[in-house]
């Protein structure tokens, strides 16, 4: 398990270093976020959370001029709720809106985002796989909506399930198309690397990167999130 | 601020009581950590070709063992050890159609009739310690050989309520033991 940490740990290093040394515009934001999950016995769960954003660091890579400045701007407050039944054995289906408060911070307007969700989920022997869809409606100066895919493998560090004060190693990749009626279609891709600490069986903390290809069929940037997020089941 | 990591602390303590179904823990340790008695008795199998051997020490509620995980066949055995070395069981993971039709049959028809739905999700050959320890291990590693037990693990689902249970049934597909287990927590990978 140490050997596994200390390769995560260069690979984040390595990550990093790659692309904020990378020529494209590239911004490095941090998004701390906790949730809370009520569930029981029956087929209905429900969630809460609250998560915070943040521009830590810009590389504007102009012509002739090469602008790199860590540079702290809040971008938003959020609070979200999602409901969520239990379809089958495997699938889940989720209903969700998401509020940000945006104004207070950079002076565009809030935004309101409703979420369709699909997941399948499935536990293999030693590791968990998660196959999610999902659709967004976001409200803001202009309406965009989405599509998404997410693929993702959650691997134990430590026998062959996550169990209390043990860890796992999660990835993920998604694809994410955008549309509105005020803009052109644009297509995004993200990946993300990070490590699930398990506090106890129904609490996990999550510390890691998640890289964003964003719009890369027109004007393409980068960006990288520090992901922390506290999730608790009750 | 006072307030915020009231409500953080109740809700990590509310998240503590959760806890209240059983649930195996195990833990990877060392060849060395083993106690020797079991490590002898797998030495007398070193010429088998088990492959990514591997060992845990599992705690069930009050109950410790130690455990050693390895590849044989193309399928996975689990060795179980009481704490003092002695074999406790030898389980194999195996498919669904490597169960016998008939006992198959009657499992299913008692999961048919005890619940509106229900999802197998692993069956488990286990061969039981019955004194001659090294002859258990020797059956289990034999292709096509009768267990003493089938133990399954299957997701339930009565009126609405979903449910994990782990039976254990005997080599006829007669009902031995029925326990609830905790499901497999997935809130925290689908948002």
């Amino acid at each position: 398990m140490i050997i596994s940490f200390s390769k995560y740990i260069l690979f984040i290093f390595l990550f990093l270093i790659t692309f904020t040394s990378s020529s494209q515009d590239f911004t490095a934001l941090i998004n701390p976020a906790v949730s809370v999950t009520i569930k029981n016995e029956t087929p209905w769960s429900y969630t809460f959370g609250t998560a915070y954003r943040s521009n830590i660091y810009q590389h504007t890579a102009e012509e002739n001029l090469d602008n790199k400045k860590l540079k702290i701007n809040s971008q938003f407050t959020e609070f979200n709720h999602s409901t969520t039944r239990k379809i089958g054995f495997n699938s889940k289906l989720s209903a969700g809106i998401k509020y940000r408060f945006v104004e207070t911070y950079t002076g565009k307007k809030d935004e309101t985002r409703f979420i369709e969700q699909y997941a399948y989920t499935k536990k293999y022997e030693k590791f968990k796989l998660v196959h999610r869809v999902r659709f967004v409606q976001r409200f803001r100066e202009r309406t965009t909506l989405r599509g998404r895919y997410r693929l993702l493998a959650e691997l134990p560090l430590n026998g062959n399930r996550v169990d209390a004060k043990e860890l796992s190693l999660v990835g993920t990749i998604e694809g994410v198309w955008e549309f509105g009626k005020e803009e052109v279609p644009n297509y995004g891709f993200r990946y993300s690397n990070y490590l699930g600490y398990r506090i106890t069986n129904n609490t996990v903390l999550n510390l890691g990167v998640e890289y964003r290809y964003r719009n890369f069929t027109k004007d393409a940037y980068t960006q990288l999130f520090l992901i922390s997020a506290l999730k608790i089941s009750i | 601020m006072k307030k915020l990591y009231f409500l953080m602390f109740f809700l990590f303590s509310l998240s503590t009581i959760a806890q209240s179904k059983k649930k195996e823990k195990e833990e990877h340790i060392r060849r060395s950590e083993m106690p020797e008695n079991a490590i002898f008795l797998l030495e007398s199998f070193k010429e088998k070709p088990f492959k990514r051997m591997s060992y845990f020490f599992e705690t069930d509620g009050f109950k410790k063992s130690y455990e050693a995980k390895f590849k044989f066949n193309k399928k996975s055995y689990s060795i179980e050890f009481t704490k003092e070395g002695k074999l406790e069981d030898v389980e194999v993971i195996i498919k669904q159609n490597k169960v016998e039709k008939a006992v198959l049959n009657k499992i299913k028809t008692y999961l048919n009739t005890s619940f509106d739905a229900f999802k197998i999700e692993k069956i488990q050959q286990q061969y039981s310690n019955n004194g001659n320890e090294e002859e258990v291990i020797k059956k289990s590693l034999q292709q096509n050989t009768s267990p003493d037990y089938y133990e399954i693990v299957a997701q339930t689902r009565l009126n609405k309520k979903y449910q994990k249970f782990e039976f254990l049934f005997d080599a006829f597909g007669n009902l031995k033991v029925k326990r609830e287990v905790a499901t497999d927590n997935y809130d925290y990978l689908i948002f």
